[in-house]
Parts: structure tokens; sequence; C-alpha cells
């Protein structure tokens, strides 16, 4: 079990060595490397707990009027429980054999610590030399806006150029505010994209905790009130990719599912679109574009 | 009150605080809950049928969060608490727990506690935000006005859970450490009770933090403080708080099914546990590592990458002593005689749903599948393979301990029946979720939902093959949900047949309670237990004529040793005739403080404090005139109560007539109450009787013998009550902890330097000087304690009385001083709790420290009058009371040592 499991988890370390810079291939192979190694252990485990309970089963019969086995003392090599008795273990028998189980699962865990470990520093952070395009995105009750770098504007999808990293900064809408208990109903409330203004003391209110995600793009973050999380990720294809909310956020969290929520475009369609929509400085753009031209 | 009436009485339900029926109490009403929660499962479930969509985004999300809440919070630790209740003490040799009344008021406030969680569903609706309430979601901002009320009472409800579990975190800690039989050493403790003296200890200190994070949330409802509100990190806050709390939570509800675990496999495998010293290091060691595992709850915030890797470390490193404990089971069954018994087959289950749940969980560790599976279906499915092994393990805990608790053998037949159905129909419903693990959770919804990839090949199945995994786990959740009927009808069909049983209907079970009749005598054992010489004997003491005591010994383990019978001959006391085993209080007043919680949820802003304010003369006069009360009954030579009972009851006159003139000086005396909300009157007349309650159970004559012969290491030294006091304590430090990291978490995030400029408050009204002043009162009234004590020791009832008195002077001046001092903030300055949040972390803060030096009063209030009918300082007195008094005020008086610094001085 262990030489098996120590092989996989190598094949899986050369496989994301091998893989291109993107979280989806880094979090593939993780994840193949957990399930193989998990369902492994698992099958195996479990096998041979059934494989003991049915071996050693009891053949007595149950005693006339009683619910269970007469009980038998007799055999000096098995310590069976005594009724009164201080509870004591078996003494040394099965402890070699439970170390070396324990020494096992220790190397494995410390294996799959490490190997966990060393993708988790692919993931965390763009890759070193990546020349990314950083895009803010605010979450609100029930959507999101993405603010580009050089716009005004704000979108509604996110629009991006395919196979460039693009990092995202992830946080929830925040304006100054005050809100008082009871001030809203919750249909007020259910269309609010960030909570009202209005005459008061209080400053910087809020909305609440959502998490962006785009399952297929294998890009995560919590959108917390005050704070940036980031993550990023390279759209390969063009086309779209849904984008969920993974934080309960209130009655309409279900609707913070949009089919759509990432377009991915051709570099000459994000040109325009980009032009259009004021996403960056003409100049800027081009010299971007051409100079990540085939970096992923 | 000593009388416990039989039990076919409904009365003696309601009065008795004897263990084993406080855990029949806890196990019908855990079960109970379990069905309600376990219906609103199945509400999920309905909802996502073909055209199903029967509940509404809103109200979808309060079915999913109080499913969570009732399911972890109602259900899962109480059941584990039924067993815990009736088995704790037969397991050591105890008579009792060491404090009966407590732990039938940890009962009650349990079963309120649930009560005023099920009313907040209508009272508007219940929260909304997952059993995890997260911020700000969690605040009345962000709540929908027609639920606030509702939302309210839920938040107060948690808080009534957490006395009672911290209330029974004391009780089962010093039974546990106190109680055991002559010879039972700490580590000969039976694997089920030490199991649950873990547990204990992680609840002792983890649901402080709970009870922090409840305290701050329902100040935000109730005070409008801005805790979690605020963008300084209020958000985080939340989850920090309760993830610390909710991490060792998992343990907490999976430790008694664990020991439980122990004990089946060990009995039906006929063998004793193999590993049994490392089994039980390695549930010590993830005791411990459950409190620096939080943050993996929190991966996808902006925690930075070190702290990162530590907790994945840890996490994924806590599987570790999991796996040694599973793999001792499983050697246990080796050269064993396993028989597939009903509790077996349970046990077997359980484990390998948490061998499932386990490696599932090893998944969610590292943090870049983490990354991906937050807020999916793995979660989900993870966490109730997880639970479920628990909930399984206490089933099969159900089905080992149901003939000792009722005398009567259930049908093996239904058993295993019960068994196959649920092992199917679980698995039939939380495997799918696996396989379809892209699933958001929490959605109402899924019509347009994602696909379902097939690992390892480009096949994909959209919509169609995501639907259809999930109807599979809907006709399981169904399975499931039936399985339970079949026990529920063989549990209550076995108790009326004849299939009776004797001390052990098992073979090969080892510990004491096996040993005793089905169902246990009151007093649980033929004698008093002992292992002094190696095995389980009982010793019965019987009146001899010279008044001495005759010990015999009564060897009733099986199979007989040597046959010879020891002549130990020893004094030994015999005090079961006067131990008390009924009281109404605990009843009356968690009862009391349901209604005051009730009433509390509706409060506005400017009432909530009154109903506190004005119950305090009340308590005054209750004490004057129950003490006399008292006093007159039990001394029949005295002609009439002390004087002190007299000033007690006059005084309470000017003190409520003073207390009315503030409350007419915020409100106006008429307008204020004619204006009141009808929640206010429940309020207040649920704190007014709560705390007439409060004092009658103090003053209730309740005898509970001292053990005595019995194992108390490492605590021979010190009383039950002062181990209590003691453990009491450890939990209030953790409170207080949590509210200062609150603050200092809350301005580290807000830039550490500029808290005091941003403030409301003009930099010339923020001053030391009330604070230092402050300090030296609260020292000196430490001082008055300690003297105090020292002339109850003497006798001396002038200098007790005098004591006491300065010492409630010194809290009263300190009160003074604090009021002038907010006056002045609130009144001049404008700057209150809802102005900014740095006038919520002070105001919240020092607040919650003057409620307790209000409470110190208040019981100062109570040994004062006491002192005056002879107690502590006369003949055959003891002045422990005064003591145990003592650490609790010296206690606050160190609080205070840290909260002025950190409020007044940096």
């Amino acid at each position: 079990m262990l030489v098996t499991g120590t092989s996989l988890s190598l094949s899986g370390l050369t496989t994301v060595a091998q893989a291109s810079e993107n979280p989806v291939a880094i979090f593939d192979s993780l994840y193949t490397a957990f399930l193989v190694l998990g369902t492994l252990v698992g099958v195996v485990v479990i096998a041979y707990i059934l494989y003991n309970a049915w071996t050693y089963r009891s053949d007595d019969s149950t005693q006339d009027g009683e619910y269970d086995i007469e009980e038998t003392h007799d055999e000096e090599s098995v310590a069976r429980p005594q009724l009164g008795e201080v509870p004591t273990g078996v003494g040394k028998a099965g402890g070699k054999k439970l170390f070396v189980s324990f020494a096992i699962s220790a190397i494995a865990v410390l294996g799959l610590i490490t190997f966990a470990y060393w993708n988790l520093l692919l993931v965390e952070g763009t890759p070193d030399d990546a020349d990314d395009m950083e895009i803010d995105v605010v979450a609100n009750q029930f959507n999101y806006t993405y603010d580009y770098p050089g716009g005004e504007n704000e979108a509604e999808v996110l629009y991006v150029p395919t196979d460039r990293v693009i990092t995202l900064n992830v946080t929830s809408c925040h304006s100054p505010g005050t809100l008082d208990r009871g001030e809203y109903t919750s249909d007020q409330i259910d269309s609010m994209e960030c909570p009202n203004v209005s005459e008061g003391e209080v400053e910087n209110v809020g909305n609440v905790w959502h998490s962006w995600s785009s399952p297929d793009l294998r890009a995560s973050g919590d959108a917390i009130p005050g704070q940036y999380t980031e993550t990023w990720f390279v759209a390969d294809e063009p086309g779209t990719y849904r984008v969920v909310c993974r934080e309960l956020c209130g009655s309409g969290h279900t609707s913070m599912n949009v089919e759509n929520g990432v377009v991915a475009l051709e570099d000459s369609e994000f040109e325009d679109w980009c032009l259009e929509n004021d996403c960056m400085a003409e100049e800027e753009l081009t010299n971007w574009l051409d100079r990540t031209e085939g970096e992923s | 009150m000593s009388g416990l009436p039989p039990k076919s009485s409904v009365k003696r339900w309601l009065v008795t605080t004897n263990h084993k029926d406080i855990g029949i109490l806890y196990l019908l009403t855990s079960l109970f809950f379990l069905i309600g929660a376990g219906v609103l499962a199945l509400l999920i479930r309905v909802q996502w049928l073909p055209g199903g969509s029967v509940l509404t985004g809103a109200e979808y999300n309060q079915v999913v969060t109080a499913h969570g809440l009732l399911m972890v919070f109602w259900f899962l630790s109480p059941f584990a608490f039924a067993f815990a209740n009736y088995f704790v003490p037969l397991q050591i040799g105890a008579e009792d727990l060491a404090f009966p009344r407590l732990n039938a008021m940890s009962y009650w406030l349990y079963l309120f506690s649930g009560l005023a969680m099920v009313t907040s569903f209508f009272q508007g609706g219940t929260h909304q935000g997952g059993w995890t309430l997260y911020a700000p979601l969690n605040v009345p901002a962000f709540v929908p006005r027609v639920a606030e009320i509702g939302e309210t009472t839920a938040v107060i409800g948690l808080a009534l859970f957490v006395t009672s579990v911290t209330l029974g975190s004391v009780n089962f800690l010093t039974t546990i450490y106190r109680m055991r039989a002559d010879g039972l050493r700490m580590r000969d403790v039976p694997l089920f009770s030490l199991s649950i003296l873990l547990t204990v200890w992680m609840m002792l200190f983890a649901f402080a933090a709970l009870l922090a994070a409840s305290i701050l949330l329902g100040s935000d409802h109730l005070l409008g403080t801005q805790y979690f509100l605020s963008e300084s990190g209020g958000s985080l806050l939340w989850t920090h708080l309760f993830w610390f709390f909710g991490h060792p939570e998992v343990y907490i509800v999976f430790f008694p099914a664990l020991g439980a675990l122990a004990e089946i496999v060990q009995t039906f495998s006929g063998r004793r546990l193999v590993g049994r010293k490392w089994f039980i290091i390695a549930m010590a060691l993830v005791t411990i590592q459950s409190f620096i595992v939080w943050m993996h709850h929190m991966f996808l915030t902006a925690i930075n990458l070190p702290i990162k890797t530590v907790f994945m470390v840890t996490t994924i490193g806590i599987s570790l002593p999991f796996d040694l404990m599973v793999f001792a089971l499983i050697y246990t069954m080796i050269k064993g005689k396993v028989r597939w018994t009903t509790p077996f087959l349970f046990a077997l289950g359980a484990l390998l749903f948490f061998i499932i749940g386990g490696i599932t969980g090893v998944f969610l560790g590292a943090i870049v599948l983490d990354y991906q599976f937050r807020g999916t279906y793995w979660v989900v499915a993870h966490f109730h393979y997880v639970m479920a092994s628990g909930a399984v393990a206490l089933i099969g805990a159900l089905y080992y301990w149901y003939p000792k608790m009722t005398g009567k053998m259930y049908n093996q037949f239904l058993g295993k029946a019960h068994f196959v159905l649920a092992f199917i129909g679980f698995n039939m419903l939380y495997f799918p979720m696996f396989i379809v693990w892209e699933t958001p959770r929490r959605y109402s919804d899924y019509s347009s939902q994602v696909v379902w990839e097939v690992p390892f090949t480009d096949f994909a199945i959209v919509d169609a093959g995501f639907t259809v995994f999930h109807q599979i786990a809907t006709v399981g959740a169904f399975l499931f949900a039936a399985s339970f009927l079949i026990m529920f009808y063989n549990l209550v069909k076995s108790l009326y047949s004849d299939r009776t049983v004797e001390e052990s209907p098992w073979a090969y079970t080892g510990s004491a309670e096996w040993a005793t009749d089905s169902p246990p005598p009151l007093e649980n054992f033929p004698g008093k237990p002992t292992f002094a010489n190696g095995r389980l004997n009982f010793l019965t003491g019987t009146e001899a004529t010279d008044g001495g005591v005759e010990v015999m010994e009564a060897d009733r383990s099986e199979p007989a040793t040597d046959g010879g019978v020891a002549s130990q001959v020893e004094e030994l006391p015999d005090h079961s005739h006067d131990a008390d085993h009924a009281s109404w209080w605990p009843l009356l007043l968690s009862a009391g403080l349901l209604v005051t919680a009730l009433g509390l949820s509706g409060l506005e802003q400017s009432y909530v404090l009154w109903p506190f304010v004005l119950s305090v003369p009340v308590f005054v006069a209750a004490v004057g005139v129950v003490g006399a009360r008292r006093y007159v009954a039990s001394n029949p030579e005295v002609s009439g109560s002390t004087t002190t009972h007299k000033l007690l009851v006059l005084g309470s006159v000017p003190l409520l007539a003073g207390l009315l003139a503030a409350f007419h000086a915020q409100h106006g005396i008429v307008d204020g109450f004619t204006e009141a909300n009808r929640y206010f009157f429940v309020a207040l007349g649920g704190l007014v009787y709560t705390v007439y309650a409060f004092v009658a159970m103090g003053y209730e004559s309740f005898e509970v013998p001292e053990p005595e012969l019995n194992e108390a290491w490492p605590f021979e030294g010190v009383t039950n009550t002062k181990l209590g006091m003691w453990l009491f304590l450890g939990s209030d430090i953790i409170l207080f902890g949590a509210l200062v990291g609150s603050y200092v978490f809350i301005r580290f995030q807000s830039g550490w330097q500029d808290w005091w400029h941003d403030a409301g408050l003009p930099e010339a009204a923020h001053q030391v000087l009330p604070g230092l002043i402050n300090t030296y009162l609260l020292l000196a009234s430490s001082f008055t304690v300690v003297l105090a004590l020292a002339y109850a020791r003497r006798g001396h009832k002038r200098g007790t009385m005098t004591f006491l008195g300065l010492t409630f002077l010194g809290a009263l001046g300190f009160l003074a001083n604090k009021a002038y001092e907010w006056n002045e903030f609130i009144n001049h300055e404008g700057w209150t709790q809802t102005s900014d949040v740095m006038g919520s972390t002070f105001f919240l803060s020092t607040g919650i420290h003057a409620a307790h030096v209000i409470i110190g009063m208040v019981i100062v209030v109570f040994l004062f009058s006491r002192a005056s009918e002879g107690a502590y300082w006369g003949e055959d007195e003891d002045a422990h009371t005064i003591e145990y008094f003592g650490l609790y005020w010296h206690f606050v008086d160190i609080v205070w040592l840290f909260l002025f610094p950190m409020f007044y001085i940096l």
C-alpha cells in the first residue's frame, strides 16, 4: 500500500511539473492524485475491516434465554474483557502492528502535505514572470461588477482575452452609509446593489460576504467587505464560463449563478470590446496584448 | 425536598436531579429535535424534486440554517450527553454527578433554548445565513425587517444553549476528576467516560468563544453595536470567533461517539482494545490540536501564505491520531469473537462512514483543492459522512445500552433491519454528492446547473446527469428517514415486551455499569463501588448497634476470582439516605430565562437594559423575604427575621424608586411604560421571576454529600465546588479573552494608532483618571473579601459582615464612578455604543465587565443576608462559600487590570 501510494504521488508530481502554468491543470493533477490515493486507501482499509469482522466472527450459538454467547476465558493468548476488571488494554499484543500501520500512514500523510504544499506555491500568486491584467471584482447582493484597470465603466460580465494571465482582486461592495434596525424591508434589501446611504453616524458599511468562483477556470476568491482576495486564471479557449457565488449571501444567493459570467475572446475581439468599454488605454492595451502573445 | 416521586408520575420528570432520569430526558428531547431537524432535511430534498420548488429563497435559507443548527446543537451533542449523563457516573462508580441541581438546569436550559430556536420560526422567520451565521449577513442591516425578532431569538437561544453546555462541562469535569471509585485511576476510566472527559474540556473552552460571539452578535442586534458590520475586519472577526469554536465542535460532536465505538467494538469483538494507552494519547492529542486548525475554514480569505501553510499542516496532520484510533479498533477484532449484533453493525457502519468522511476531509485540507471545494457539495458530503458517523455510532450506543436503561431487550431482527436500511439510505443520499460535487451549496434551485465531468475522460454530462444523482440522493434521504421509523417502533414496542434482561445481556462487557441491575437503582450500585484490590467490589455498610458501620464486601463481578472475601473493614460513611434528588427550581429558573429570552428578542434599543435594572430591587427584596422565611423555618428557637432581612426588604423600596426615577429621566415614567411594546413586559416579568427563582434556589436546602472514599487525583486537595469554580473561571477567561481579542483584532485592522482619533469622542474627554480610580476601588474590594474570609474563619460575625459590606461599597463606588463617566460620554459628548466601532468595543467590553461586577454585588447581598443568619462564621459552619466568591471576585479584578490599559492607556 505504501509503495503504491508513494509512486502515485511521484507520478502526480511529474504531471504537475509538466503542466502549463494554469490553475486548471494544477487542480486536475492534484485532485487526480488525491482521488486515486484516497480511493485506494479507502478501499483497502474498508476491505480489511470487513475481512476481519467476517473472519473472526463467532460461530458460538447464543445461549438459551440469553441474548449473547457464553463468555469463555480459557485462551491464554487473547485478553478478553471481564466484568468488573480495571479496564486495561491488551498489554503489548498488537502494539507493534499498530505502530507499523501508524508509521505507514504518517509517511503517507507527510507525503501528501509536501505534495499539497508544492502545488500551493504554484497557485498562490501568479507565475513569477507573468505580465498579467489586474481586474477588481466587486460583489453585491446579488451580482458582480468588474473594474478594469483603465476605465471608468464597470462591466457586469468579465470579458477577458484568451491565453493571458488574468489576476482578480475580489472584494465585497462597500459604500458609506447608515443602516438602522428595521430600516429596510426585505424586498428593498433584496434589490439593493449596495446598502443604501442615508444621513447618519455609521461610515463604511460593506455589503455581505460572497465568494466569487468560476468552476471551469478553477479560480475562486472570497468577497469580504473591507478585504481583497487575490486569485488568477488563464482561459485557454474562447467561450463562456460559469460564475457562481459560493457563500450564502441572502435570499438571492441562488441567482448569483451566471452561466455566461466570464467571456473569453480572441485578441481582436477583446480589443474591440475593451476599446469600446474603455477597459484600458488603447496604447497600453495593444502593447500588453503584443507583449503577452503566446506567453501562456 | 428529597422525596422523588415514582417514574410513572409526571412530577418525577419535572423535579428530578438524578443523572439517570436526566439522561433519559436528554435522550427523548434530542430525538425530538432529530425528528424536527430531519423533517427540515427532507424539505431540502423535496425542494429539488422535479417540479418541486416548494420554498422561496428566503424560506429555503431558513430551512437550511435551522436544519444545521438543530442537528449540530440540539440533536448530536445532547444525544451524546444523554449517554454521558446516564453512564459516566455508572462507569466511574459515582452515585450522581457532582452538582445534581446544576445538571437538571443544564437539561432544562437545553430544552428551552431549543424551544426558543423553534419559536424563532414563528417570529417572522429564523436566521437565514446558514448555521455558520457569517457576518455581516447576520446583523440587522442585512436582515429583512420582518425577520429581525426571530433572528434575535435564534441568537439568544444559542446563547442559552451555550450556558447549558458550560454548566454541563463544569459538572462533568468535576465529577470525573473528583468522584471516581476508589482505586480507579484516571487512566483506568472506561473509554466512553474518558471520551466525555476530553469532550467537556473542549466544550469548556470552545463554547466560551461561541458565547462571546453570540453576546457580540446579540449586542449588535439589541444594543446597536457594530462589531460585525465594521469594515475593519468585522466579517473576518466573526469567522475567527465562530471557527475557533466551530472546529473543536466537530470533535466535541464526534468524541463521545468515538468512545462509544471503542466500548462497542471491544465488547462485541470479545477482546480488550488493542493499544488502549495509545488510543487515549491520540484522543488527548486531538483535543489539543483541535484548537489550532480553525483557519482551514478560511483558506479563501486573505490570510497570508505562511499562516495558511501552518493550518494546512495541522489540519492534514490531525488525521494521524485518528488513523491510529481506527487501526486500534480494527486490530481489536483480530482473534476476537465478533458477534454481528445490532450495536456492532452500527459501530461497523460508523467506522466505514468515518473512514470515507476522514479521507475526503484530507482532500479539503489541501489548500489548492479547498479553493475549489469551498461552498460545494464536496463539503456537504464530507461533513455529513463525519457527522453521521458520529450519529450512527451513537445510535449503536443506544442499541448497546438500551437494555441497561430499560431492563428490556429490543427485537434484534428489527434492529438489524434498521441498520441495513439506514446504511443503504445514507450512502445513497451522500455518496452521489461526491460525484456531482461541483453543485454549489445552499442553492435553492438547480434547474440550470453545472455539469458532471467524468474523471479521466473528456466525457461530461450536462444538467440531466447532475439531476439524476441528486434524485438518487433524494430517494436515499427518504429511505434513511424511514429507517428511523423502524427504530422508534422497535424501541417503544420493546418497552412493553417480556424480554427482560438481568445485569448484562452482552458477553464480554467490562465496565461497572454492567455489574448492577437493569435499570440501575436510584443509588446505582448494591454498595459502594471500589477497585481498591484490583477488581470491582461493592462495600455494603450496615448499621451496627454501637453506631459504627460494619463493612461487608459483596463480590458481584463475574467470574469469581479467588472466591475469597477480603476482610477489609473500615469506616464506611453512608450518606445515601440524606442525599436530595428532587428540586423544582432548575425547571422554574430555566423557564424564567426562556420567558426573558423571548421578551428580550423584541425589545427596542432604549429598553434593552431596563428589565435587568428594574429586577435588581426585586432581587434585594427577595433575598430579605425568602431569607427571613427560611431562617425562621429552620431555626425554631428564633423569634423572627434578622435586622439585615428587614433592612433588605425596606431598602429595596427606595432602590426601586431611584431606578424608576432613572427610567423616568430616559423615557418619562408614564410614557415609558405606555409606549413600551409588549415584549418589554414579557422580558420584565420573566426577569423578575427569574431573579426570584434564583434566590429561592440559592436558599433551598439541597444535600449533596461531598464524595468520600474515592479517587480524586489530581484534585484531592480541593472540594467539588472549588474545582467547579476554577473550571467556570477558566471558561470565563476565554470569554473575556475573546472580547479583548475582538477589540484588538478590529483595532489592529483599522490601524492601531489612529483608533481614538477616529472615534467620535473628543480627545480631551478620553481620560485615564476614571479608569485609574476604578482600578484602585476594585483592588481594595478584593482585599476586603480576603478580610471577610479571615474573620469568618475566626467565627467573628461583625468582622465578616463589615468586610462583606465594604466589598459591596467598593463595587458600588466602582459602578458610581463608571456611571458618571458613561454619563459624560453618552449625554454630554454624544458618544455611545452605536456611534462607531470604538464606542462599540469600549461600551460592550467594559459593560460586560460591569455586569460581572453587578453579579458579584448581587452575590454579596446574598452572602450578607446569609451571614446575618449565622452562616459562614457560626459554629458548624464553614467559610467556603466566601472563599469561592472571593475567587470569582479576584478574577473580575484581574480582568479589569487588562481592560484598564487596553481602553484607557493604549
